[in-house]
């Protein structure tokens, strides 16, 4: 036998040797063989078992040639388990196909829950390799599981767009941020900060129980049929489960129920939705707004060790936003009657990005804050050309009223976190590092209590320039 | 099978050829190959210079014919001077030696007419010219500058002793236009003319278009029984002494029976085994060898083969399409960018879609992942199995339209394609995702303009599908890896196959990516020329002028 | 081997250094001089060009000559046996180190249901066939290749400038002073292309070149050092950058353009192999060089199937988690200057001796 044939049969026998080695990973990780999560959500559990965890997948009809019109549906799942790793071990034997969380784009987690606290949760998820850091993190007043079942992609095909795409609107509104596990992990585990999430809602005029576009949905409803079908199959589940990770699978199907529910429904009228909420008392889940997706992602949830403790308005997540740099350009709605009777919609773009400082001053933090703002009136009530005639309206007067009203706006938010949450949530903490040169002498400032004491000085300057495009 | 012959050690053959740099290397004045010699009366002085000139004891295809012209009762001896194959020799034989020759003798019985019986020179130079070469186009030239550049252009010239003019005359024969089409290398913008087997026919291509009396052509003859007639081009005032001692050394030292392609000979001089990828460029266009000839590399013809052998040749002579010297650069390095393009879609596109289907699918996005998900829901195979399937398939088109006759070739792409495209998807045999991979990676593999590279290219993407199927990325990694140090560690003829990239040499080198022809100053480093500039640093004198 | 010139002894040299920061070295500084690594880092670089330009300037008696030689010179084949073994035994663990770390995370990422002994053979043969290529042909992959690896750390620093909180930085002497530069110079091992450096001059085509060629790759390590350090201390706090996973790796996972590129975190797999396989390839030639001087064998290429043995038989030792941290932590640094503080005081008596005997 010459060398050359030697190597030809060693370099065959490696490759099978190889083939053999890395079979069982890629058989497991094929495509085929994996079904992606788009959506998880958290709920907390009255029984046994501590969460009740939901898993949402793509009904893959939607992407085939032959995709119905109503094609927005997804498939949703629920396990009662302890934790979301023994949930995930319990749905790869229900469903068949190995679950995979690397496409998951929210996480969901019930008001109910984060009071209690979410920190190993999302350590959990940020210890799984397969999660993006990207994936958004949501607060949900109510049940997340209704959170998920409601939403629906409206103006979209794909559910998954959807999802994509709604942390977005923080840039251009200011209502909401785009908040991801990753930096929300990165936060938790700094103890000198605060935590922020989406909050996300219902919507009030749609009935909670309406799942539009759900054919198939396997869900534990509360914790009465998990109960009433707990008995006859928690004897099969321990007997199969080690006692850590037995939980009680539900797979009861509700769709009976719900269709009768829906043609109910259906049939009752819209309410009208309530107006008169302002924008400093709207969160998810009172915003006055009628139409077919049933939840809301207005606001952000405040949290302190991973425990949820308070919302962030409409008006208080713009004033974040501004400080955080985040927005670039947003609506404010002026009502200042000694300039004008009616409202003045002003849009509003940053200049710069904003200057934050830190001074500590007889051991007290004193944050200075400078904002710098151009904007242009949008509309106005009626169609007079203010630029031509003398007039109380007079473009320096709307730009003092609006750094007095974003100015008001912010102190108001800054205070409320000092006093009311007792934590930086703006993450000023960065900017007071400088004054310290080692890590011992900050640790040893302690922040996150001299923060209660903070005084603010904040500074706005708005050039307004008027730029109707039509008047009379 | 004896096992201590297995682990015994054998010193590996060593054979570690190297072009060295040639000190003595001129930056020469490209005026300096001007010839100031002008015709002497003596025949024998004429005849040395002239050989001299253009090396007739190496080169095989250069004529001289003595004979004896007898005018008045007087014997003068003359000779003529062509290039075989460059000129017609038929109009040689009956309109300048026959009348030179024959008539000459039947005028020595008769009487001669009285205006002409005293000869002096110039009237001798006169009766040749009114009288002896009943030729159309005849000139009486006494530069040697002049003559030598028509006989390089395929004239036939005649000296006489004693006469200090010489009779240049247009007797041109070569070959024009019915040389073919080039099968392969085909270019819009360039001459469309290709070798043929005939070996004298493609010298003379290759004497017409080098235009330069430097070009030397030996003749060397290979296999014991055939004796084929193989040629060596090369550039005597370029072309690195080292190089061409090599080549004539393994050319003269083949001990075979027979051969009958260029191919054979390929196998037979280069460096060593190369895991199939190719080293020496192989051409059918004699513009593609005489461009290379004035870079300093050497041309190899064989008698009965269409296709010449370039050396030394490296990675990016393979990537170079003739068209690119037709085309302002920055279309010239456009299509080298998509030749880059197609060359890493050809290797790697089937190994990394498994690899990413396999392993690594969170690089897709969601809703292409879904996709792909869909398509792939009613078919039973696995992807690998499918990959494969279709990859042979496609080879199998491919090998088969080589085959037949051009009248179905047509008929058996649109079968193959409606086989393997729309039949296979309607029978959920293939998801249309992976026929859009194995079209791309076929397509691609057709932009690679130099077809043993392009080979070498497909076979390898079996390996790195292979690699990608059983470890994803990291196999893919590896392979890339290990091919790169393969072709990095090839050398043909004594230049590294990555020149001038790697290693990289501080003089000029053209890389990749080609500047403006009017840059190119300077000729490559690595080939170590005799004569490094190839232009003036103001090329465009009309411009400097102005 | 071949003679090689300036540009590819840079990269040889980068390719050196890369290994062991990419792997080890960024995550050990992170985690020791939290903010003030990126100062560490500076300090370091400095210290670091200090000591390749002494080694440059004790080397200009001893132009294209090898250490070994040198060695040989001074304390004759005993003393040229026992450096020879030292700088061999730094230079496989060095390999088993980063091969070991590299390893894990991919078992731990892509490959769990697969034996880590399975995916280090896969990377002991490509070592293998790197050995035995002619013509010098890693090191010319290498040229092409590290400039590759190069941008993938630029692109991964620019692609991630918008998680940045530039703020991380401070405090800025981070765990203190004494942290930062005194117990901060034991990072200096992430400079393993120094200990390379001492076997560059007798392969240079120009060996009157040394001094730049080497203070260049030197320069261009510390500010990859630089990029790499900064991307983890900005993107992250304390806790991420001591976990099991290298920290680079997880930074990769961040980028995103748009709903397109996301997770690149595999393109980085590739980009990391490729890189792994080349340090495997430069250190590997060089072991066996050494080998091939210590024992003046002829050919040495056979021997290079029972190096990459001994090769994969030192990985699959360092095993567990525990004796992995020790290594890298404590043992890596000591061993590197101890081989640093040899060549030196090898090349000082050298010249010495030189001195006495010229006079």
């Amino acid at each position: 036998m010459s060398k050359n044939m030697l190597k030809f049969y060693a370099i065959v026998i490696l490759a099978l040797v190889f083939m053999y080695a890395f079979s069982a990973s890629y058989t497991s990780d094929s495509v085929d063989n994996i079904s992606y999560v788009i959506a998880l959500a958290v709920d907390e559990n009255e029984g046994e078992k501590n969460l009740q965890v939901t898993f949402e997948f793509m009904d893959t009809s939607t992407f085939s040639s032959e995709g119905s019109s109503e094609s927005k549906s997804a498939i949703i799942d629920t396990i009662n388990a302890t934790s979301i790793n023994s949930a995930i071990n319990l749905l790869n034997a229900y469903i068949g196909k190995q679950v995979n969380l690397s496409h998951c784009k929210v996480v969901v987690f019930s008001d109910k829950i984060a009071q209690k606290g979410i920190g190993a949760e999302v350590s959990e998820l940020m210890n799984n390799i397969q999660v993006r850091p990207s994936t958004n993190i949501i607060i949900c007043k109510g049940n997340a599981l209704e959170y998920i079942q409601n939403s629906t992609s409206q103006l979209e095909k794909i559910l998954t767009k959807y999802y994509d795409i709604f942390p977005n609107s923080s840039e251009y509104t200011g209502y909401t941020s785009n908040i991801m596990i990753g930096e929300f992990y990165n936060y938790l585990t700094t103890k000198e900060c605060g935590n922020l999430a989406i909050l996300g809602g219902l919507n009030p005029t749609i009935s909670p129980s309406n799942s539009s576009g759900n054919p198939s949905n396997n869900s534990a409803d509360g914790s009465s049929s998990g109960g009433s079908s707990g008995g006859g199959s928690s004897g099969e589940g321990s007997g199969n489960n080690s006692s850590s990770s037995s939980s009680n699978s539900s797979s009861s199907n509700n769709s009976s129920e719900d269709s009768s529910k829906d043609s109910s429904e259906k049939e009752k009228p819209k309410e009208k939705p309530d107006n008169s909420t302002p924008i400093s008392k709207m969160i998810s889940g009172n915003a006055p707004i009628l139409g077919e997706r049933g939840t809301e992602n207005i606001g952000l949830a405040v949290m302190k060790d991973g425990i949820y403790i308070g919302d962030l308005t409409a008006e208080d997540t713009l004033c974040h936003t501004l400080i955080s740099g985040e927005v670039n350009s947003f609506l404010l709605t002026i009502n200042n009657t000694e300039i004008y009777e009616n409202y003045l919609d002003i849009e509003l773009f940053e200049n710069m990005i904003p200057k934050i400082s830190v001074k500590i001053e007889n051991d007290n933090p004193k944050i200075n804050i400078d904002i710098k703002l151009i904007g242009r009136i949008s509309g106005i009530k009626d169609g007079i050309n203010y630029s031509d005639e003398p007039s109380n309206l007079d473009l320096y007067k709307i730009s003092r009223a609006t750094e007095e009203t974003i100015k008001r706006c912010i102190t108001d938010y800054l205070n409320k976190t000092s006093t009311e949450f007792k934590c930086d949530i703006d993450y000023f903490y960065n900017y007071a590092k400088r004054r310290f040169l080692t890590v011992q002498d900050w640790k040893k400032y302690d922040w996150s209590s001299k923060y209660t004491n903070s005084k603010f000085d904040v500074k706005v300057e708005a050039k307004i320039y008027y730029s109707l495009l039509h008047s009379d | 099978m004896n096992i201590k012959k297995i682990f015994k050690y054998e010193p590996q053959h060593k054979y570690d050829f190297n072009i060295q740099s040639t000190e003595n290397a001129t930056v020469q004045d490209l005026n300096s190959e001007k010839l100031d010699q002008k015709v002497n009366m003596s025949l024998q002085e004429n005849l040395e210079f002239i050989q001299s000139k253009f090396n007739t004891l190496i080169s095989s295809d250069v004529v001289i014919r003595k004979f004896s012209l007898i005018c008045k009762n007087q014997k003068y001896k003359a000779f003529l001077f062509f290039i075989d194959g460059m000129t017609d020799s038929v109009n040689i034989n009956h309109f300048v030696l026959k009348p030179l020759m024959q008539r000459n003798q039947q005028s020595k019985n008769k009487s001669a007419p009285p205006k002409t019986r005293q000869i002096n020179l110039s009237s001798f130079a006169n009766y040749i010219y009114n009288r002896l070469i009943p030729y159309n186009n005849l000139s009486q030239e006494t530069e040697f500058d002049k003559i030598i550049s028509d006989i390089n252009s395929g004239n036939c010239v005649l000296f006489v002793d004693t006469l200090n003019i010489a009779f240049d005359i247009d007797a041109k024969g070569f070959k024009q236009r019915s040389i073919e089409r080039p099968q392969i290398e085909n270019v819009i913008k360039g001459p469309q003319e290709a070798f043929v087997e005939n070996i004298r026919t493609n010298t003379s291509l290759l004497r017409r278009l080098v235009n330069n009396q430097n070009l030397i052509i030996e003749n060397i003859e290979i296999g014991e029984l055939s004796k084929t007639k193989c040629a060596l081009c090369y550039m005597q005032n370029i072309a690195n002494g080292d190089l061409i001692t090599e080549a004539k050394f393994r050319l003269n030292n083949i001990s075979i029976d027979s051969l009958i392609s260029s191919g054979e000979l390929e196998q037979l001089i280069q460096d060593g085994p190369s895991a199939g990828i190719p080293q020496i460029l192989s051409t059918e266009r004699p513009d593609k060898c005489v461009k290379a000839m004035y870079q300093g590399r050497a041309v190899i013809l064989v008698n009965g083969n269409p296709y010449a052998l370039i050396i030394p040749s490296v990675m990016t002579d393979f990537l170079a399409s003739p068209e690119d010297s037709n085309l302002v650069p920055l279309f010239a390095n456009f299509l080298k960018v998509i030749r880059l393009i197609a060359l890493i879609i050809t290797l790697l596109l089937p190994g990394m879609y498994i690899a990413v289907t396999n392993f690594h699918q969170e690089l897709f996005p969601t809703e292409l992942l879904f996709s792909i998900l869909v398509a792939r829901e009613n078919v039973p195979f696995p992807i690998i199995f499918e990959l494969l399937l279709m990859e042979v398939s496609f080879e199998l088109i491919r090998e088969g339209g080589l085959r037949t006759p051009s009248a179905i070739g047509s008929t058996l792409g649109i079968v193959g394609a409606l086989i393997l495209g729309d039949a296979a998807v309607s029978a959920n045999v293939v998801s249309p995702i992976l026929i859009i991979v194995v079209a791309i990676t076929g397509l691609s593999s057709f932009v690679i303009p130099n077809f043993s590279f392009g080979f070498h290219l497909r076979v390898y993407r079996f390996i790195f599908t292979i690699l990608g199927y059983i470890c994803g990325f990291l196999g893919i990694g590896i392979g890339i890896y290990v091919y790169l140090a393969t072709i990095c560690s090839i050398k043909s003829f004594g230049v590294a196959y990555v020149s001038p990239i790697s290693p990289n040499i501080s003089g000029f080198s053209l890389k990749y990516f080609v500047p403006p022809f009017w840059k190119q100053e300077y000729r490559n480093d690595f080939l170590a020329p005799k004569k490094q500039v190839s232009q003036d640093k103001y090329s465009m004198k009309w411009k400097k002028n102005n | 081997m071949e003679k090689i010139n300036n540009k590819e002894a840079i990269s040889l040299t980068i390719s050196c250094s890369l290994g062991i920061t990419v792997f080890i070295s960024s995550q050990i500084i992170a985690s020791e001089c939290l903010s003030s690594s990126l100062i560490n880092t500076g300090f370091i670089s400095l210290i670091a060009m200090g000591l390749t330009a002494i080694i440059c300037i004790l080397y200009k008696k001893f132009i294209g000559i090898s250490f070994l030689d040198i060695t040989e010179f001074v304390g004759g084949k005993f003393l040229k046996f026992i450096v020879g073994t030292a700088f061999l035994f730094y230079f496989i663990f060095t390999l088993a180190i980063v091969l070991c770390k590299a390893v894990n995370c991919l078992q731990i990422v892509y490959y769990p249901m697969t034996h880590p002994n399975y995916t280090v053979l896969l990377f002991v043969i490509t070592a293998a066939i790197a050995c035995n290529l002619k013509n010098n042909g890693f090191l010319r992959a290498t040229f092409i290749l590290v400039p590759i690896v190069i941008v993938a750390i630029f692109f991964i620093f620019a692609g991630n400038l918008k998680n940045f909180n530039y703020e991380n930085i401070f405090p800025l002497m981070g765990n203190g002073v004494k942290a930062t530069f005194i117990e901060g110079t034991t990072n200096l091992f992430t400079f393993g292309g120094i200990a390379y450096i001492l076997f560059l001059p007798q392969n240079l085509k120009r060996p009157d070149k040394f001094m730049s060629v080497s203070l260049i790759s030197t320069a261009i390590s510390s500010i990859l050092l630089t990029f790499v350090t900064a991307t983890i201390i900005l993107m992250f706090n304390k806790n991420v950058t001591s976990g099991q996973l290298f920290p680079l790796y997880i930074a990769v996972r961040y980028i995103e353009f748009g709903t397109f590129f996301q997770r690149l975190d595999s393109a980085f797999l590739l980009i990391m192999n490729i890189a792994i396989c080349s340090f495997l390839g430069i250190y590997s030639n060089l072991c066996l060089g050494i080998i091939k001087e210590i024992t003046n064998i002829s050919d040495i290429k056979p021997l290079s199937y029972c190096f990459v043995l001994l090769l994969y038989a030192s990985t699959i030792l360092i095993d567990a988690k525990f004796e992995l941290e020790f290594m890298q932590n404590i043992f890596f640094k000591i061993l590197f200057f101890c081989v640093i503080s040899l060549g030196l005081i090898i090349l000082i008596l050298a010249n010495l001796k030189k001195e006495f005997q010229h006079e």
